[in-house]
């Protein structure tokens, strides 16, 4: 298998979508989720087009978005009831480390190989897996709640 | 999204609970390793994930189709999963051929032959396909192995210690060839291990388990090593040199230097954890602004690549407390002169040891305050 | 999006699990009903009258072989593992030929070597010329005693087999160990290798005794009256199966305490495996008489438990061959074959179907009801005659009630009587050899195989066929085999059991030399003997491999 196939290969799969395993079924933090995974297609899509120059600030309003993000959703929980709202915020918290790093990739992304692959790694993985995968804890809490959230 | 997702998943065999809400994500084409020590719940998260063991808690999705939740369990053989065993699990009484065509039973004969050759070529044991699996030597074994679980294109490759039979001089070489053939097949890859060294390697991102099957901690291999959020995830890396201090002025004190500690309140009891790499030696430096502590060496060991030095901290305080150095070269001490041992901060992090937690009431000791450490000075 | 595929297809190894072992426990849970149902007054006539006499016969009976097999099978063993005399090698295997011979076969060998017209009383007549039976004392053979060593005779292997075994576990370094600590072989015999070797003795007299209990052919011929001769008296002459079974169900009780002690020695044989460190025995090289000694004493067992007979019925059948060579003899002979073969296929085809259940489904339900599948082999073949009866009669009766009330017409006795109650008989009876074999084969394919092929996308089906009958092939034929020698020798449940008029080796063997023909008998005889030398083989070849140091040099100490 030739290098040239492997990446296409993974430059398709990097997209991000957000399937239904990933819905917390609550609306106002669904739409932040989708909102953050259209800035994650267009790095990834810039970094395909070699047009990093384009991630600083797609990556710094990612970044923005995200800490807004954090912040709605500690407030919705803590309004909710929810238990271990605490548990979450920390969780928030350490993130970010994180996001400093992505921030920094996305400055040498424009010279720096490396730079780019980590790039596109970290922020599929960030939001995916830290982000989202991890709100899951508080759905069971959500559908109980029996609240759709519309609006 | 493509992948494996696993969604809060908990198990627990009678009263012994090995996994609490795990959720993970790994998209195809990515290697994610989890690490933890035995009984920290990781092989039986691969063992839910192939549908060897039945769920109990949570939700498990392989390329957008759920194959395992509370009421539904897709046996492993419909999962699209190809999965690899510390023992490697080779048919026995099947040759290296037969064994990596076993899984290609859909396909016309001489397809799944030629499939089967492929994948047995890009592992490097196409001259083997003749060959019974007795025949083969460990590193062989693995390598067909992989191949058998590459050959029916799965969409989620499952790796259970796949190098723990085999010898340390072997295992950097299949290990890099084992990364090259699973990048080149764009699958997802979930690797178990207990070896450290081993998963910052392969990996991608790592999960670190804890004893209590919780999920630690997730990052990038630099992410753990460089900013564990445990003192459990600081210590998976092997040695290190621990004091006691308490904060103060947002900074923290230890013989060997000053560090910050950001987030940490003023009189907070803090243990400070250093890698072996994180101590410094100097001789004859002993002139320079007070940083650093006069140390008397009492043992070098040669491992190589690096050496372990052995000195003994000479101050007022912490009299006689021994330390552990990794230096990167020949280390000879001079015997005539002073050597001082001082402090990389990047190798040194912070834990909060005040259990009741001010900031949070039911902190466990465990959950230490994550600290991005600063330099010294 | 979910198939739900999983549930039903599983469901069908734990519900044929809980069918098949249903089945098989139901002729001991019948016994057993019956005999805890009170209101029958031949209970309280049988316990007034014959019942002391059973109990203390059986007693007496299983006491007298429980010490003859002791003494002779753990003899041999310690001999043959730990010493150096001519012969050793040979008797390593020899030792197991009597296993061969039922104990039926040999009690009718020797009621016509040793009774008054026989050759010896013969000979000692003529040599001291006396005339008449008052003129000598001669033990009687048909006699409690004679059974006692009948049934000695062909079941210490049982013994010696298991003795062998733990002997040579106990690697040679404990008992080096304790000859360094100043004991001589003697002294540590008696303080190390046997206590170490403790567990598996036990098991193997508990399945002598089982063995003992289920023997219809020699307490019949010998009319010694034991549980099992009152249990076929009492059905078979008073025509009453509630008490038949009463009887069995006491029998039970016997049964119950030797399966307990044998489960409780498998649980502390576990323990008794410090090392696994097997070096080759070095052996006390036997001097002077103690060498001829232990010769003679492994000789003897081997000669009279299966040379002797072997050589008197092969007389015989040169000296009666028209007579031993009856067409009938062959259509008998067919019976047998097919019979076992068909029992064998079954078994194995069940124990297979369980053991795998057992596997896939790691659940409770699941190994209790295996664990009942093995329970058979431990009740007397009597025991189960009378539960297959009755509960086979159960059967015939609900289905000719509901065939007369639904379709108007009555079915009669569909099984009962027939060649398929035969079956189940001895499906019932020796399952475990099957199931057990198959068991132990598949728990030494790890569970890892397993799962690569569920993960190469092969269902349970698939994997069983493709994966695991291939490498368990060798020993499923052996256990299948296992259980066509066991039927073929199989006596007292054929005598009850069969359809009228049919005839298997066994009970045409039983029948006629019951009636002082065994010259008829005898070819048929060795040919039941000549079955039974098949596992004797392929035991003595696993002997061979498992010797210390056979892998190395294939030389033996």
């Amino acid at each position: 298998m030739g290098l040239l196939e492997t990446q296409s290969n993974q430059r398709e799969m990097m997209m991000v979508e957000l399937t239904p395993s990933f819905l917390l079924e609550y609306e106002t933090l669904d739409k932040d989720h989708q909102q953050l995974a259209d800035i994650v297609n267009l790095v990834v899509k810039a970094l395909d087009d070699d047009e990093a120059e384009k991630c600083e600030d797609l990556v710094a309003g990612f970044v923005k978005s995200a800490k807004a993000h954090f912040a709605k959703e500690e407030a919705l929980l803590a309004k909710a009831g929810y238990p271990n709202v605490k548990k979450h915020q920390e969780h928030h918290k350490s993130l970010n480390t994180q996001m400093e790093h992505l921030l920094e990739f996305a400055k040498m992304a424009g010279e720096n190989e490396m730079a780019r692959d980590s790039l596109r790694k970290e922020l599929v993985f960030f939001l995916m897996d830290d982000v989202i995968t991890t709100d899951m804890d508080f759905k069971a809490f959500i559908e109980a709640k029996g609240n759709g959230g519309d609006g | 999204m493509k992948g494996l997702h696993v969604v809060g998943v908990s198990h627990a065999y009678g009263d012994n609970r090995v996994l609490d809400n795990a959720s993970l994500m790994i998209p195809a084409g990515e290697v994610v390793c989890l690490l933890g020590p035995s009984g920290s719940g990781k092989t039986t998260l691969l063992r839910l994930a192939a549908g060897l063991e039945r769920l109990q808690k949570g939700r498990i999705v392989i390329d957008e189709k759920v194959v395992a939740d509370e009421d539904h369990h897709v046996p492993p053989e419909h999962r699209g999963i190809g999965l690899m065993f510390q023992d490697y699990a080779l048919f026995p009484h099947l040759n290296v051929l037969d064994n990596v065509s076993f899984g290609l039973f859909g396909q016309a004969q001489n397809q799944a032959r030629r499939r089967a050759m492929d994948m047995l070529d890009q592992v490097g044991m196409a001259h083997h396909a003749e060959n019974h699996p007795h025949m083969l030597s460990g590193g062989q074994q693995q390598r067909v192995a992989l191949a058998r679980a590459l050959a029916p294109e799965p969409k989620v490759l499952l790796l259970d210690e796949p190098f723990s039979g085999l010898d340390t001089n072997l295992r950097g070489e299949i290990r890099e060839e084992t990364l090259a053939v699973l990048k080149a097949s764009g699958v997802a890859t979930v690797m178990v291990t207990h070896d450290p060294e081993e998963a910052m390697f392969m990996a991608d991102r790592i999960k670190i388990l804890g004893h209590n099957g919780t999920i630690l901690q997730s990052g990038r291999p630099h992410e753990i090593y460089y900013h564990p959020r445990h003192e459990f995830v600081a210590k998976l890396f092997g040695m290190m040199n621990r004091f006691e201090s308490v904060v103060e002025n947002g900074h923290v004190e230890i013989p060997l230097g000053r560090i910050a500690a950001k987030s940490l309140d003023d009189g907070c009891p803090v243990e400070v954890l250093v890698r072996p790499e994180g101590v410094t030696l100097k001789s004859d430096g002993g002139e320079r602004s007070g940083a650093g502590a006069p140390v008397d060496v009492t043992s070098t060991h040669l491992l190589g690549h690096d050496n372990i030095v052995r000195v003994r901290l000479g101050g007022d305080e912490d009299n006689g407390k021994e330390l552990y150095v990794r230096v990167h070269h020949a280390f000879e001490p001079e015997l005539s002169k002073r050597i001082t041992a001082g402090l990389d901060p990047d190798y040194a992090f912070i834990f909060s040891l005040d259990e009741n937690g001010e900031e949070s009431g039911q902190k466990t000791l465990n959950e230490a305050q994550p600290t991005r450490p600063k330099a010294a000075e | 999006m979910t198939r739900k595929f999983s549930w039903s297809w599983f469901n069908v190894w734990s519900v044929g699990t809980v069918l098949i072992a249903a089945a098989v426990a139901a002729p001991i849970l019948s016994v057993l009903y019956i005999a805890l149902t009170p209101g029958d007054q031949i209970w309280s006539h049988l316990a007034s009258t014959v019942l002391p006499l059973y109990i203390s016969t059986t007693l007496q009976l299983m006491i007298g072989v429980g010490i003859g097999t002791l003494i002779i099978g753990v003899g041999t063993a310690w001999l043959v593992s730990t010493c150096r005399f001519p012969g050793r090698l040979i008797f390593e295997w020899a030792l197991l030929l009597p296993m061969a011979m039922p104990a039926y076969v040999i009690a009718y060998v020797y009621t016509d070597i040793l009774e008054y017209a026989g050759p010896v009383q013969g000979l000692l007549r003529d040599l001291f010329g006396w005339q008449t039976k008052r003129d000598y004392w001669f033990p009687e053979i048909r006699s409690l005693g004679g059974a006692i060593s009948m049934m000695t005779l062909v079941l210490y292997p049982y013994v010696y087999l298991l003795a062998r075994a733990a002997f040579l576990e106990q690697s040679v370094c404990v008992l080096e160990a304790s000859r360094v600590l100043g004991r001589g072989p003697w002294r540590s015999f008696f303080s190390v290798a046997l206590p170490l070797a403790r567990p598996a003795i036990v098991i193997g007299v508990s399945l002598a005794l089982m063995e003992t209990l289920n023997d219809f052919g020699t307490v019949d011929f010998f009319a010694v009256s034991t549980f099992t001769l009152g249990i076929y008296d009492v059905w078979l002459n008073m025509n009453n199966v509630a008490g038949a079974a009463q009887l069995a169900g006491l029998l039970m009780f016997f049964v119950v305490v030797l399966v307990l002690a044998e489960r409780f020695a498998r649980r502390k044989q576990r323990f008794h495996h410090t090392t696994s460190k097997i070096k080759a025995m070095p052996g006390y090289e036997l001097k002077g008489w103690a060498r001829h000694l232990s010769t003679i004493g492994c000789a003897l067992p081997v000669l009279f438990g299966f040379i002797l007979p072997a050589a008197v019925l092969g007389g015989y059948a040169v000296i009666h061959f028209e007579a031993a060579t009856d067409t009938q003899v062959f259509r008998f002979a067919a019976n047998s074959v097919l019979l076992s073969a068909l029992t064998a296929v079954i078994a194995l085809a069940i124990g297979i179907f369980i053991a795998y259940g057992v596997r896939l489904r790691n659940e409770r339900i699941v190994k209790v009801m295996a664990r009942f599948v093995s329970l058979g082999y431990a009740v007397p073949g009597s025991v189960l005659a009378v539960g297959v009866l009755v509960s086979l009669g159960a059967l015939d009766n609900g289905i000719d009630g509901f065939m007369r009330d639904t379709f108007g017409f009555s079915t009669g006795l569909l099984f009962s009587g027939t060649i398929a109650a035969v079956t189940f008989g001895y499906l019932v009876r020796f399952l475990a050899l099957s199931f057990g074999s198959v068991e132990a084969s598949l728990a030494k394919i790890t569970p890892s195989m397993d799962g690569a092929a569920r993960s190469l996308g092969h269902g349970p089906f698939r994997t069983l066929r493709r994966v695991h009958i291939p490498l368990i092939r060798g020993s499923a034929l052996t256990a299948a085999m296992l259980v066509f020698v066991e039927c073929m020798k199989e006596l007292p449940m054929t005598v009850i059991l069969r359809p009228f008029n049919f005839h298997t080796l066994a009970t045409y063997v039983h029948q006629y030399a019951s009636d002082e023909q065994l010259g008829e008998a005898s070819l048929a005889a060795l040919g039941i003997a000549g079955f039974g030398v098949l596992p004797v083989i392929v035991l003595s070849y696993a002997i061979t491999r498992s010797r210390p140091g056979y892998a190395e040099k294939g030389q033996p100490s």
